[in-house]
């Protein structure tokens, strides 16, 4: 059924482009291609309050800060061939995982980095109106890690108002990269043996996009994506208590799952000053979670180079089949889980934004080199976010993006 | 799952209905070609992408590589 579903998709996006192209003498608007490269850095600041952590089993603090920064640096390597090599590195400081140090089995606080790397070769065909392009990358922290590879191909139509984007990926993980998984266990479920199957987990991704114009003021996106997960899906160190007893077990959950999220995304310039920027998700999974979110944005252009944007996002989730609070499983049931995250939940995120990009740029740095171009800033933009969920769980997180052109 | 079937053919037969559109040239794309025109997520918002894949069971839907990484923190 999935393999005909695909071949489904795929032909009803592709018969897209089986209609006569539309003449057009224009000359091609190829403004967006690089000519120098171009280095983002983005950084933030999150942190959340909660008390449903399922590290205690649905029971106990969820608070958690992390302070995040990524570099972004695309070359063009020719007008056609560009790398794009993106890290991010993360510190966070969680007060549920201060039980999960694999060295040790006192209670110390517990201070992570996550590391993420990815790099991607695209090159473009401008005879064919096409973009292909493969991606490796790899993520590192304590306690996982893992690599993974991709590839993406995309096609505009004639008169570049449809594109299609077909895109996949595998991703291959392991807990515990430098120990065994039973290190990672909860302190009283330690020296029990062997509590999971696998230590590994396995994602495959594959994802398709159509883009289309609609109007001179309005164009769309449509996207599915599946993903195929297997492996140990549960994490090694939460905890589930059961109404018979009083100790806990390890979180079981089933070691294959199938996620399918649709999304449509509508953008229209409604006034000279105001856009509409919209997406709506449609989410479902054969764990039993059925979701669906809407995020609206609305910038407003005070300048042509400058704007102000609010945006509101509601989410709202049925729970996993596997999900039941603190205490509330029973010993029969064959997998169990106390994660909030997989509750039946309402969510809502309101935040707003400013970007600034005027034409001359915010600032030049000349070189002293008199062949070489100047360093320019380009952008800035700052965001932030109040995030609140049904469960009690609260956040506020900040960005900001700065762009140069080198 | 039939549901998400169902929702997926419904979705997709969108495509076909939408591609019929008017042709809109290149020197009528001054409004399509704004920065904030640009379809698919802010460069800023990464990150916050990152902790409703964490905080919510649904992810991805939004072009990018999602369902890897264990979200544990």
């Amino acid at each position: 059924m999935r393999l005909q579903l695909i071949q489904l998709f795929s032909f009803l996006a592709l018969s897209a482009f089986a209609q006569q192209p539309q003449p057009d003498s224009e000359v091609k608007n190829d403004s967006k291609v690089l000519d120098r490269t171009q280095v983002d850095f983005l950084f933030s600041y999150y942190h959340q309050e909660g008390n449903n952590s399922a590290v205690t089993g649905g029971k106990g603090t969820e608070k958690l800060t992390d302070v995040a920064s990524t570099i972004i640096v695309n070359v063009p390597v020719r007008s056609t061939h560009s790398i794009q090599v993106e890290y991010g590195i993360s510190y966070y400081t969680s007060a549920s995982s201060d039980n999960i140090n694999p060295y040790s089995i006192s209670s110390a606080s517990s201070d992570n980095l996550v590391h993420k790397l990815d790099i991607t070769s695209s090159f473009k065909d401008t005879v064919n109106n096409s973009q292909r392009g493969f991606k490796v990358g790899a993520t590192h922290q304590n306690n996982f890690g893992g690599i993974r590879i991709g590839g993406f191909y995309s096609k505009e139509s004639e008169d570049r108002n449809r594109e299609v984007k077909i895109q996949g990926s595998i991703s291959l993980d392991k807990w515990a990269l430098y120990y065994p998984i039973s290190k990672l266990y909860p302190i009283e479920l330690k020296g029990q043996g062997d509590l999971v199957d696998t230590d590994k987990r396995y994602s495959y991704n594959f994802s398709l996009a159509y883009k289309q114009i609609l109007t001179t003021r309005l164009q769309m996106q449509l996207a599915g994506e599946l993903i195929y997960q297997t492996g140990l899906l549960s994490t090694p160190f939460h905890r589930v208590y059961f109404t018979e007893q009083d100790a806990p077990k390890l979180e079981k959950l089933p070691s294959h799952k199938l996620r399918i999220p649709l999304t449509l995304r509508l953008n229209y310039f409604l006034l000279d000053r105001l856009i509409v920027r919209s997406l709506y998700r449609f989410y479902v999974d054969d764990f039993g979670v059925r979701a669906h979110s809407i995020n609206i944005e609305l910038p407003f252009k005070i300048t042509n180079f400058f704007s102000l944007y609010p945006f509101y996002n509601f989410h709202t989730q049925t729970a996993a089949n596997y999900f039941k609070g603190y205490k509330e499983h029973n010993l029969s049931e064959k997998y169990y889980t106390s994660d909030y995250d997989l509750s039946n939940l309402i969510s809502y995120e309101l935040g707003g934004g400013v970007y600034y990009a005027p034409v001359y740029n915010i600032a030049t740095i000349k070189r002293r080199k008199k062949n070489r171009h100047a360093i320019a800033w380009k952008k800035l933009e700052l965001r932030y976010a109040y995030y609140k969920r049904s469960t009690g769980l609260y956040a506020n997180i900040v960005s900001t993006h700065f762009g140069f052109i080198f | 799952m039939k549901k998400a079937i169902h929702a997926t053919l419904s979705f997709v037969l969108l495509v076909p209905v939408i591609a019929g559109c008017v042709s809109v040239r290149e020197y009528q794309k001054a409004y399509l070609n704004d920065e904030e025109m640009q379809l698919g997520e802010r460069k800023v918002a990464v990150f916050e992408a990152d902790f409703h894949s964490y905080r919510e069971g649904a992810v991805g839907g939004t072009i990018g590589n999602s369902g890897s990484g264990c979200g544990c923190n």
